[in-house]
């Protein structure tokens, strides 16, 4: 039995007709970050909810070190659970300054305490010089590190974050991803992170968790899950893909990009990565160069068959030797990168 | 399909917050259900029942409701409906250029202009009846039209600028690109996207003239409302009063809904993509005419009035009678009744988080308070306290009248004091409850912490306001006043009936005076405030 902070067992919401929540069950390790993926509507935000306790559940458990806070009768209330949370909007108070607003957990009876604790915090989060700052004050960056600096300042056991990077400047959110995960690694504290953008999710999780319509599809290492996608949505999830529409029969599925093995029998879609997908410049090449685009050290090569214009694909190639638009190629995918799935 | 995030919103619309908060403020809220249904009740009484009473006292006999409707009431009505639509029609029109030229250009003395032009608030219409009757030296229809447009005009005015400021910058340069002139961008574009906020303000100009008594009583005009003290001081006749009252209130009635007919159609003012409208600085005469108007309009409302009445005061030297039992008074008055008011008004905001239909219910309650005169409001509680009303009282006894006297204040601002408090308690977002319960605060600590700091100010300013209005306030505290208590306002109008205008002009001054704080606080705020901000 591994030791988690926070676990879900099987939980299910329902909001009217929707389930919002179907049997999800997941875990938190001490020290890890968990990412939670999943386009808006999946369900993401209600799990957070249901974990902090902001939300009820119909069925299942929730467990946080060990204790039942959470089934179908009995919710803990959000403010006894050793739970830190960072939400979407920050949610600061407008009337506390920064470090006001870092003391506001804590639980010290003596006042100089909690002012040296919650300096310490913002120190931890580079903000030391904005203590006595008011929210308006601050800039977007500022906010979510004061935000995470107040979540952590009651030294919680587990912290979940709402979109935490959502509506800040891609610079800014790489600096912040290093920052926080240093600081949730200092602390030791677990971590779960709702995002519906794949790359700020795989750069600071340990494990991801795919949620499709209120079901968890997929969840493990991001490596294993990138290269074993178990369905096209959690294959998508994890990054750019293109897909293309054939017919399986007696175990393999042949395509304008080669054949593939596969058990599945009739219509499937096969998928890959444009960053697995390779071609080679011919005369009697299958595919048409269609597009060029980026300006970067590697661009977008957009493909599709000739003999069926619907077939559309992407590739990435190195700039210096991309194909011009109209160039005929051949196009080759790896057999362990090629997914195949039913359509 | 549905979003989570629109799942979330529908939460937050069931219940404005809290709802989710967990298992406690779940069972908190259940518990609460039973006493908060009283208490709505209790809230929506409040100016119902005043208005029950009058119009039960409208059904008692009366000797000389006959001699009314004989020989007085066809001028009451027509004089009341005629002010009313000259007045309101000649302020739209100053209003709205004056707030277009503030918003749409540039011109010297914009920026002091666009906040003091809304500084005749503070001018109640008697202060500025008695400057004006005695200046033009001349009482009558006339000069009451111009009183009311100087001092109730900025209704109108405040109403159409911030409609202009919300505009979408882009539909006007939309416009400009498709070749539409100024004149064209204004009258096909500006105005009709502000046309519901402008009815809006000339509705409530509308109310305060069909409710005003101070200064139609001294620049003896027969309206409605002054028909009403007439047949209760001078006929004595309580069901007279208040059958009047209740053709009062019909007018009102028929405005409110007028103004809702106005309302409908109404398009969004383009919040996608808002952007800040880039003045043009006018040139050469217009940029002079401009300028000059403005300052014209503020001098007839404000400075010239004011100047008047100062020069009187100063020649007639202070009144014989000291003024210190009318400030008393007055400031006796104000506390009560402001705290009265504030405490309903907090409950109402209060009860209005628990829901849509509940915020409805308590928001037409204090605009029902609001828009009814506050002469029929105070009728009603004359009758109810005089059990019917059937003999004449002079004046109610000290402490009934000032119960009843303090229920006509909160029935009347509640509104005034409803909206700052619940705009400060929607300052503490479901979110901002939420980070605190994550962070260990209870519901209790939650309401301490968090929402009752974030609430004080605008608990403050809503007592300001109250405070003004109540000390501005003539009919209902002129018939509701207990013997020996008067106050700035009743005293100043007494002056004024004696035509010892020297004397009137102190206390009124010290009304005008009490007005411009929380009003220029108000003005220069709001002016700063622009649309897409918070």
């Amino acid at each position: 039995m591994t030791n988690f902070v926070l676990e879900a067992r099987a939980i299910s919401r329902t909001f009217g007709e929707v389930k919002a929540l179907d049997e999800v069950s997941l875990g938190l390790e001490p020290g890890k970050v968990l990412a939670l993926l999943g386009q808006s509507g999946s369900g993401k935000s209600t799990l957070l909810r249901v974990l902090a306790g902001l939300e009820t559940i119909q069925s299942g458990q929730v467990f946080a070190n060990g204790l039942l806070v959470s089934d179908t009768n009995f919710v803990m209330p959000p403010e006894k659970r050793p739970l830190g949370m960072v939400f979407q909007d920050f949610a600061l108070f407008p009337h506390l300054t920064t470090l006001a607003n870092v003391a506001f957990g804590l639980r010290d009876t003596n006042p100089a305490q909690r002012r040296a604790l919650a300096s310490k915090w913002l120190e931890q989060v580079g903000l030391r010089d904005r203590a006595s700052a008011y929210p308006h004050e601050l800039s977007g960056g500022e906010q979510q590190r004061v935000a995470l600096a107040r979540a952590l300042a009651p030294e919680p056991k587990a912290i979940l974050m709402d979109e935490p990077f959502s509506g800040l400047d891609p610079h800014l959110r790489l600096e912040l991803q290093t920052s926080m995960l240093k600081t949730l690694r200092e602390a030791g504290v677990a971590a779960l992170i709702v995002s519906h953008d794949t790359q700020e999710a795989l750069g600071v999780a340990d494990n991801v968790a795919i949620l499709e319509k209120g079901r968890i599809v997929q969840s493990g290492l991001p490596r294993a899950v990138y290269q074993a996608p178990k369905s096209l949505e959690a294959a998508r999830a994890l990054g750019p893909l293109w897909t293309l529409s054939a017919c399986a029969n007696n175990g393999r599925v042949e395509t304008p990009v080669g054949g593939f093995e596969t058990a599945l029998v009739g219509p499937v879609r096969l998928c890959a990565r444009p960053e697995a997908t390779s071609f080679t410049r011919k005369q009697t090449g299958s595919f048409v160069v269609t597009d060029v685009r980026g300006v970067g050290r590697f661009v977008t090569i957009s493909l599709n068959a000739i003999t069926d214009p619907a077939t559309h694909i992407t590739a990435l190639c190195q700039a210096a030797s991309a194909p011009k638009i109209g160039d005929k190629v051949d196009v080759q995918v790896e057999a362990a990168d090629a997914f195949v799935f039913r359509a | 399909m549905i979003t989570s995030d629109g799942l979330d919103l529908q939460d937050t619309d069931a219940s404005y917050t809290g709802a989710t908060l967990g298992y406690t403020t779940l069972v908190r809220r259940q518990h609460s259900r039973v006493k908060g249904w009283v208490l709505l009740a209790f809230v929506m009484a409040i100016p119902g029942l005043p208005v029950l009473f009058a119009l039960a006292a409208a059904c008692q006999p009366s000797a000389s409701f006959s001699h009314i409707v004989d020989w007085l009431l066809t001028d009451m009505v027509w004089t009341t409906v005629k002010l009313a639509v000259i007045s309101t029609c000649g302020a739209c029109m100053i209003g709205v250029v004056a707030a277009w030229l503030v918003t749409a250009y540039d011109f010297w003395g914009r920026g002091l202009l666009s906040w003091t032009l809304a500084l005749p608030l503070a001018m109640p219409a008697y202060v500025a009846a008695y400057a004006w009757g005695d200046l033009t030296g001349s009482r009558g229809f006339y000069v009451a039209v111009l009183v009311y447009i100087t001092t109730l005009y900025p209704y109108v005015y405040l109403a159409a600028r911030s409609a202009f400021e919300a505009q979408s910058v882009c539909a006007l340069e939309a416009a400009r690109l498709l070749g539409a002139g100024p004149l064209t961008r204004f009258f096909k574009i500006a105005l009709p996207l502000a046309r519901p906020a402008i009815g809006a303000g000339a509705a409530l100009m509308g109310l305060e003239i069909a409710a005003d008594f101070g200064a139609a009583d001294h620049l003896g005009l027969s309206t409605l409302t002054t028909g009403i003290f007439k047949a209760w001081f001078s006929f004595g006749d309580l069901a007279a009063a208040a059958r009047l009252a209740a053709l009062l209130l019909l007018g009102v009635i028929i405005l409110v809904c007028l103004e809702r007919a106005n309302r409908s159609g109404r398009v969004g003012g383009g919040a996608s993509s808002w952007r800040s409208l880039v003045r043009v600085k006018l040139k050469g005469v217009w940029h002079g005419f401009a300028s000059l108007g403005c300052i014209a309009l503020l001098s007839f409302a404000l400075i010239v009035p004011i100047g008047h009445l100062i020069l009187l005061a100063i020649a007639n030297g202070l009144p014989e009678r000291s003024l210190l039992q009318p400030i008393a008074s007055t400031a006796f008055l104000c506390i009560l009744g402001a705290s009265a008011t504030l405490i309903t008004a907090s409950l109402s905001a209060f009860l209005a988080q628990n829901g849509k239909r509940v915020k409805a219910c308590v928001h037409v309650a204090s605009l029902a308070g609001y828009a009814t005169p506050g002469a029929v409001t105070a009728l009603g509680i004359l009758a109810a306290l005089t059990f019917g009303g059937h003999h004449f009282v002079a004046a109610l006894s000290g402490p009934v009248a000032i119960f009843g006297l303090t229920y006509a204040y909160v029935a009347r601002f509640s509104a005034a004091g409803l909206e700052p408090i619940s705009a400060g308690l929607e300052r503490c977002t479901r979110s901002m409850l939420e980070a605190a319960a994550t962070l260990g605060a209870n519901n209790w600590q939650r309401f301490l912490r968090l929402e009752a700091p974030l609430a004080v100010p605008s608990v403050f300013a809503a007592a300001l306001i109250i405070a003004v209005e109540i000390a501005k306030e003539l009919p209902a505290t002129t018939l509701l006043r207990p013997f020996g208590i008067d106050t700035l306002a009743v005293r100043a109008h007494a002056y004024a009936a004696d035509e010892r205008l020297g004397a009137a002009a102190w206390p009124a001054l010290a009304i005008v005076g009490l007005a411009l704080i929380p009003t220029v606080w108000f003005s220069h705020r709001l002016s700063k405030s622009r649309a897409g901000q918070k």
